[in-house]
């Protein structure tokens, strides 16, 4: 399809869809201010006695500061960074499993579809947020912790569901006009399987990785928030709310807004892929 | 009945056995061991030795992997290298709080949940319907931690309603029977709402959309042809049905509330299993660790045993799964 005709396509499928027009508004906005964070920031996020200490939200400070002086607009812009950048990066592993997985329980059945099904049901009976919480904790006391092993961890734990749509979507056209056609060209299957089958089972798939987006942020929140997350000075939005609990009674903003962020940005997600589904 | 039982016996031994070998590799991945935090750096390496065989550190992986197996088969959970107490004990103490909240949870969560995703459903398209549903969205999107955190702004604050921290007061010992049940009750508020909003948004947004996929199906059609009243349509045909995708939610939806209340533990200092395992992971102590895995892999079966056997009694259809 011409681009412009496909820009025009999804102009017209946002234009009768108002709530995937906010969803997409709202998440576009937060990305394009952790994009630009080192545009847009006022100030270093990191500089100690930016401003006075735990100035309230105002014109110098929009956001107001924290104990240390730190501008808290600045580490949200930073802050959104870490959140999206460890989402979409442990989601996309999440879609790569969920394929692959998907995609060789489909088409070869038998011992590799009860072996891959075997391994989502197992997987799925695993907590997530426990798992998740062991490896990082272990990890810390030996000062080998990263974000890397985070996204890892959170990748490796989300492709569950998706394998399971994948395979359905691919079973069903196993047999089908569409994979026997490719057959009968002599396509090699890897070919058939990823451009011409894979492609049809992918738009739930979509819409599932989106909300599973937002889930995801939420988890990376939770961790920094226990102390899990990024290292200490890194601005990320989980770490700021747990910065705010001692101060919730005098200093209400330091929490407030990163949680506002965090609000905002799954509720874009959630009408986004909830738009997708229903497509 | 007995081979449905048998064969979830069977899957529930497996599960648990998986859990506990996943997380023996995980302590075992990570370098070092329990001796490197709870032993005073200046004691003499022999005496570091003499520690690490007296918990039985010194032994090959295999051995203790197999012995670690062995004891937990006997129902031996072992000692806390932290506490230097039973984990049985540990267990106890942990479990009731956790269970207390969450059940709690579960009980409102669908209770409140079912009836306003029904009231969705019934009323979809209006504007009122639509106001709740982005109300119940923003409600889901929040994360625990920071909602737990607004409600001690907002209530726990200037005008101290509740209790932000702790599950009694530091008096409780000396108040009577009345008192003291008030003061527990008290002090649930808080923690109980921070994990009631979101876990009601969920369930609300699941019964609606199994309620609207029911009301469009043509045994509906049918009864609103017969001029059944709506309320009758509503209630004595499409809920039924409408429920036993919710059952099942019900069954999963015990450990994942369990492992959803670390975060709301940690924020209102509630003594239970989420502190216990955080603490646990804190301080490196391996049975404590594999004893609260091992906890959340029997409440993941016990969970969906009950999914089923309560799908089983609402629909007759997947009755046959559970006799045969």
């Amino acid at each position: 399809m011409n681009p412009r005709h496909r820009t025009a396509a999804l102009a017209a499928w946002l234009a009768a869809r108002p709530q995937a027009a906010a969803g997409l508004a709202l998440v576009s906005l937060l990305a394009a201010g952790a994009l630009l964070a080192p545009l847009l920031a006022p100030y270093d996020p990191l500089a100690l006695h930016a401003g006075p200490s735990l100035a309230p939200p105002g014109l110098a400070h929009w956001l107001g500061t924290d104990l240390h002086g730190r501008d808290l607009f600045s580490r949200l812009l930073w802050g959104g960074r870490v959140s999206l950048a460890v989402g979409m990066m442990s989601v996309a592993l999440s879609v790569a499993l969920g394929c692959t997985l998907g995609v060789a329980a489909g088409w070869y059945r038998g011992a590799v579809e009860r072996l891959v099904m075997g391994a989502t049901d197992l997987f799925l009976a695993m907590p997530r947020l426990l798992l998740v919480l062991a490896v990082l904790g272990l990890l810390r006391l030996t000062g080998t912790a990263s974000l890397l092993a985070m996204v890892l961890v959170l990748g490796c734990t989300g492709w569950m569901t998706m394998a399971r749509m994948v395979r359905a979507s691919i079973a069903s056209m196993a047999d089908g006009p569409l994979a026997r056609a490719g057959v009968a060209l002599g396509l090699p299957t890897w070919r058939i399987l990823l451009l011409h089958l894979l492609p049809q089972a992918l738009a739930p798939v979509l819409a599932h990785a989106t909300l599973n987006l937002g889930r995801v942020v939420l988890v990376e929140a939770s961790l920094s928030f226990l102390g899990l997350g990024v290292p200490a000075p890194t601005a990320s939005w989980g770490a700021t709310i747990a910065l705010g609990r001692e101060w919730l009674h005098s200093a209400w903003w330091i929490s407030t807004f990163p949680g506002l962020a965090l609000v905002a940005l799954v509720i874009g997600l959630e009408l986004l892929g909830g738009a997708i589904r229903e497509r | 009945m007995g081979r449905f039982l048998l064969r979830r016996a069977g899957y529930a031994v497996l599960l648990v056995w998986l859990v506990v070998t996943v997380t023996f590799g995980l302590l075992e991945l990570t370098p070092g061991d329990a001796s490197l935090h709870f032993v005073d750096p200046e004691l003499p390496p022999a005496r570091v030795e003499l520690l690490r065989a007296q918990w039985g550190l010194d032994r090959p992986l295999p051995v203790r992997y197999l012995r670690l197996l062995g004891n937990l088969a006997r129902g031996e959970l072992g000692e806390s290298l932290v506490h230097a107490r039973p984990v049985a004990e540990l267990l106890r103490e942990a479990l009731p709080p956790t269970l207390q909240l969450s059940g709690l949870v579960l009980l409102l969560g669908f209770g409140l949940g079912v009836p306003i995703g029904v009231w969705q459903a019934a009323r979809a398209g209006t504007r009122r319907e639509h106001a709740a549903g982005m109300a119940l969205l923003a409600v889901y999107a929040m994360p625990e931690f920071w909602l737990g955190m607004l409600l001690i702004m907002a209530l726990s604050g200037g005008v101290a309603l509740f209790p932000s921290s702790g599950i009694v007061a530091w008096n409780h010992a000396e108040l009577g029977w009345f008192a003291a049940t008030g003061d527990r009750l008290h002090h649930l508020v808080l923690p109980t709402l921070t994990l009631l909003l979101p876990a009601l948004a969920w369930v609300a947004r699941h019964q609606r959309a199994a309620m609207l996929e029911v009301l469009r199906s043509d045994f509906i059609r049918t009864a609103r042809s017969l001029d059944l009243s709506e309320g009758r349509v509503l209630f004595r045909h499409a809920l039924p049905t409408a429920l036993v995708p919710i059952l099942t939610l019900a069954g999963v939806s015990l450990p994942a509330l369990v492992s959803g209340s670390v975060v709301v533990e940690t924020v209102f200092a509630w003594p239970g299993m989420g502190r216990l395992m955080v603490e646990a992971i804190g301080g490196r102590d391996s049975p404590v660790i594999v004893a609260c895995f091992l906890v959340y892999a029997l409440l993941v079966v016990l969970g969906s045993l009950a999914a089923d056997l309560s799908a089983a009694w609402v629909d007759p259809r997947l009755r046959d799964r559970v006799r045969r």
